[in-house]
């Protein structure tokens, strides 16, 4: 790209051209005669018609196949125009970014938005024990690290509770920002994973089409409520910052070559006899061309504003380091990269400024978590296989013939995306003999991490994820966006690849939809259940994939136990183990989504949870206190619960009689 | 702000007076008097747009990067940040309180607009002199 291009796609204001500006009337006429017009027409019409479907689809619908199934055909056509019409705005040199920018913030609320709008309360349980933590923070201030490891790494719990507690959030307030976290996240990604895609590609349409494929391919859902959701923001600011303002070698090759042949001349003798040596032999002088491979200029700055940028930087390290366990390595990672291939200007101590401060804290302020668990974690250095297994074979031998679809769709995008973009470095090398260090670092480096450590085997869920704008990058460089006008076939191609990743995505990324909705039913009946459970009780499920966890997390006792809800037995004898062991009552939760789970990947039967529910219904040594379409709640005929509510009834909670009673069939 | 002997930004001059603003708003919202008079949606809009935006557009104004949307999107990850780590500091020492990690952000806050007041108006005269 030219300077003067390079200078038109900096966002440096540009004085004195209201004089020559057009009218306001003008404009919009030549607007509405232009092809943008048809971009903005296809973008109403595909909002219409999938605004107008929102309302169509049925939460209960949704299946083994995920959204899918309950999306409408308008849906379908909806957010398949969308690729239609943002294809036609990247093909021509030059089309508005504003509408570029509608374009992927309504792709954001279409893609990431629906299970907001067609859900009542907020999706996947692990939204609400994040909640929980938070709670307890804002509760009682401390943190319970000996309760779950997730409270060594305070960051997103602690910022949590500061904001329930200044703003006067009690829990039910938080659901909102649950439910939409996944927009919010995303729309906080766009200016990062824009900002990533201007600093290394080579001009605006090839950014934008890389921005716009990260977010039709980010499948992997880690943008709820979560610490990672966060750090992976600050992850991506990060990269921004160093991309698009220190970036290492950011000039021509020949200006790079006499700076290098004028820095060694004062220094060593020795070396500049090696870099003439090199510059001059034709062979040479290709391997350090391909080896330097310079990115696009970096943004100009003054000396005071680079040091802010980097107090900004060694601020967003801090916050990393103390929100996630993960998100520090797979950063020290890139930025070593990075650092070694000179990719960054003269930052040789980031990586280990970085590397202290992750060692400082593991050190001394996730000492209770290591205590235990520092074999385990060493034990699992180097074993691949479990990093790929629980989120691929295991699942894979599981029930449905869907499920089986949506588990291979998933190794088939990512296969697909990291074979394209390996294709694209090997093509680039081939076609333009430049290796896009940069971008490959970056796109290289999540990699290892899935050797190190499988991490319950979403390793290589993290490793997409961290992967994916770098990756996005190197899939955008295959198309020709120099050229003033896309061809015909290459515009039909695209929209049909593009198509084929929307989806990828719908099947990918809301796959798991019918394990993580939440029904109205399930939640009253946890209502129901905080209201009468006294602290240091039992609740017992076969999985934990339920809304629950969000108050007094700390003070009850949980636990997934797939292997005893085979029969309700086994079961009674756990639950009166439980309440021997520890005075409280044993609490029997029998709930759609857990069941659904038990039954998607752990390989219980079809239907079995209705079936189990039933039987519990029809003991005599059980009494069931709650009971809707989605929702058990039971206790033993001779728990505890009889004693504790026998001495103090808790308003709410049915006598033993009425229990009984109320089994009529 | 006067950069180049350029004529001051209004966007400029709009931070210089919202962000003392709206210190002052988050800090009197917090007062029991005010809150038991104020629509608890007020309240929470006040309080959300001090924490959320302004520590960190306070800092992102000194950078003068004069990008709006890069300058957003930084001081919301900073304000983030920075209410982040004061939370964690006084957690780890047992002495979370937080109006006390909210007046630990209103004086990091205070010191960064007296800091952005100073380079503005050391820039103005800088540039009238040279004029």
């Amino acid at each position: 790209m030219s300077d003067t291009n390079r200078l038109q796609n900096t966002s440096l204001p540009i004085y004195g051209t209201a004089a020559t500006r057009t009218p306001l009337g003008t404009r919009i006429r030549s607007f509405i005669m232009s092809e943008d017009f048809l971009a903005f027409a296809i973008l109403i019409a595909a909002f219409l018609l999938w605004g107008l479907s929102v309302p169509q689809i049925d939460e209960r619908n949704i299946d083994h196949l995920g959204i899918v199934s309950a999306l409408t055909p308008m849906s379908f056509l909806g957010m398949g125009l969308m690729n239609v019409g943002f294809v036609l705005l990247v093909r021509r040199e030059h089309s508005p970014d504003w509408l570029k920018l509608a374009y992927v913030l309504v792709l954001i609320l279409m893609l990431y938005g629906i299970t907001a709008l067609i859900e009542e309360y907020p999706r996947f349980s692990v939204n609400y024990f994040h909640v929980g933590f938070a709670e307890h923070i804002s509760r009682t201030g401390e943190l319970a690290t000996g309760f779950d490891a997730r409270f060594s790494w305070p960051g997103f719990f602690a910022f949590t509770a500061f904001l329930m507690d200044i703003a006067k959030l009690d829990v039910l307030d938080t659901f909102p920002l649950l439910m939409w976290s996944h927009v919010l996240f995303n729309l906080l990604y766009l200016v990062p994973v824009w900002m990533i895609s201007v600093a290394l590609t080579e001009n605006r349409r090839q950014a934008w089409f890389a921005t716009w494929f990260f977010f039709l391919t980010n499948w992997i859902g880690q943008d709820y409520f979560s610490p990672q959701g966060m750090a992976f923001l600050f992850y991506l600011v990060i990269a921004a910052i160093l991309v698009r303002w220190f970036k290492g070698w950011d000039v021509p090759f020949e200006t790079q070559v006499k700076r290098i042949q004028a820095t060694s001349q004062g220094w060593y003798p020795r070396l500049q006899r090696l870099a003439d040596f090199v510059f001059r032999t034709r062979w040479t002088r290709w391997i350090a061309k391909v080896f330097i491979s310079p990115d696009p200029p970096n943004e100009a700055s003054t000396p005071s504003q680079r040091a802010g940028l980097m107090l900004i930087i060694v601020l967003l390290f801090a916050a990393i380091v103390s929100s996630h366990q993960l998100t520090p390595f797979f950063m020290l990672s890139t930025l070593a990269g990075w650092v070694v291939f000179n990719r960054i200007k003269r930052m040789y101590y980031l990586p280990i400024l970085l590397a202290v401060m992750v060692g400082a804290w593991i050190s001394f302020m996730t000492v209770d978590f290591m205590a235990g668990n520092v074999v385990g974690l060493l034990q699992s250095i180097g074993r691949v296989q479990e990093a790929i297994a629980p989120s691929t074979s295991q699942n894979a031998i599981t029930v449905s013939a869907e499920r089986t679809l949506i588990i291979r769709s998933r190794l088939f995008m990512s296969a697909m995306i990291w074979g394209l973009a390996g294709l694209s470095a090997l093509w680039r090398l081939y076609r333009k003999q430049r290796i896009d260090w940069t971008v490959l670092i970056a796109a290289g480096a999540p990699f290892p991490m899935a050797i190190l450590q499988s991490y319950g085997g979403e390793m290589l869920l993290r490793v997409y994820m961290f992967a994916l704008p770098f990756m996005s990058i190197m899939i955008a460089y295959w198309f020709p966006f120099k050229v003033p006008r896309l061809s015909r076939l290459l515009t039909a191609f695209l929209i049909v690849f593009l198509t084929l990743n929307l989806g990828l995505f719908l099947l990918t990324r809301h796959g798991n939809e019918e394990m993580d909705y939440v029904t109205r039913e399930e939640f009253e009946g946890f209502e129901y259940l905080y209201s009468i459970a006294p602290l240091g009780s039992a609740m017992i499920s076969v999985q934990e994939s339920m809304p629950y966890r969000y108050r007094y997390e700390v003070d009850y006792i949980y636990g997934p136990y797939e292997e005893l809800f085979n029969t309700p037995e086994l079961l009674r004898g756990l639950a009166k183990q439980i309440e021997d062991e520890f005075g409280g009552i044993s609490f029997i939760l029998v709930t759609r989504s857990a069941t659904v789970t038990a039954e998607l990947l752990y390989g219980m039967p079809e239907d079995w949870g209705e079936d189990f529910a039933a039987e519990i219904h029809n003991r005599d040594d059980f009494v069931v206190l709650w009971e809707n379409r989605d929702m058990q709640i039971s206790v033993m005929d001779d728990s505890n619960y009889w004693t504790v509510f026998a001495d103090a009834p808790h308003e709410d909670a049915p006598t033993q009689d009425e229990s009984q009673q109320d089994e009529s069939p | 702000m006067r950069i180049n002997g350029s004529r001051p930004q209004l966007s400029t001059w709009f931070w210089l007076l919202a962000i003392p603003f709206s210190m002052i708003a988050a800090g009197l919202v917090q007062q029991n008097s005010v809150q038991t008079t104020l629509p608890l949606t007020l309240f929470r809009i006040v309080t959300m747009w001090y924490v959320l935006v302004i520590p960190g557009m306070t800092l992102v104004k000194l950078l003068q990067l004069r990008q709006t949307h890069i300058e957003w999107m930084l001081a919301i990850v900073i304000s983030i940040c920075v209410n982040m780590l004061m939370t964690e500091l006084m957690i780890y020492l047992h002495a979370y309180f937080p109006k006390v990690v909210l007046a630990l952000v209103l004086i990091i806050n205070l010191l960064a607009w007296l800091a952005l007041l100073w380079i503005t108006f050391r820039r103005g005269r800088h540039d009238d002199t040279a004029q």
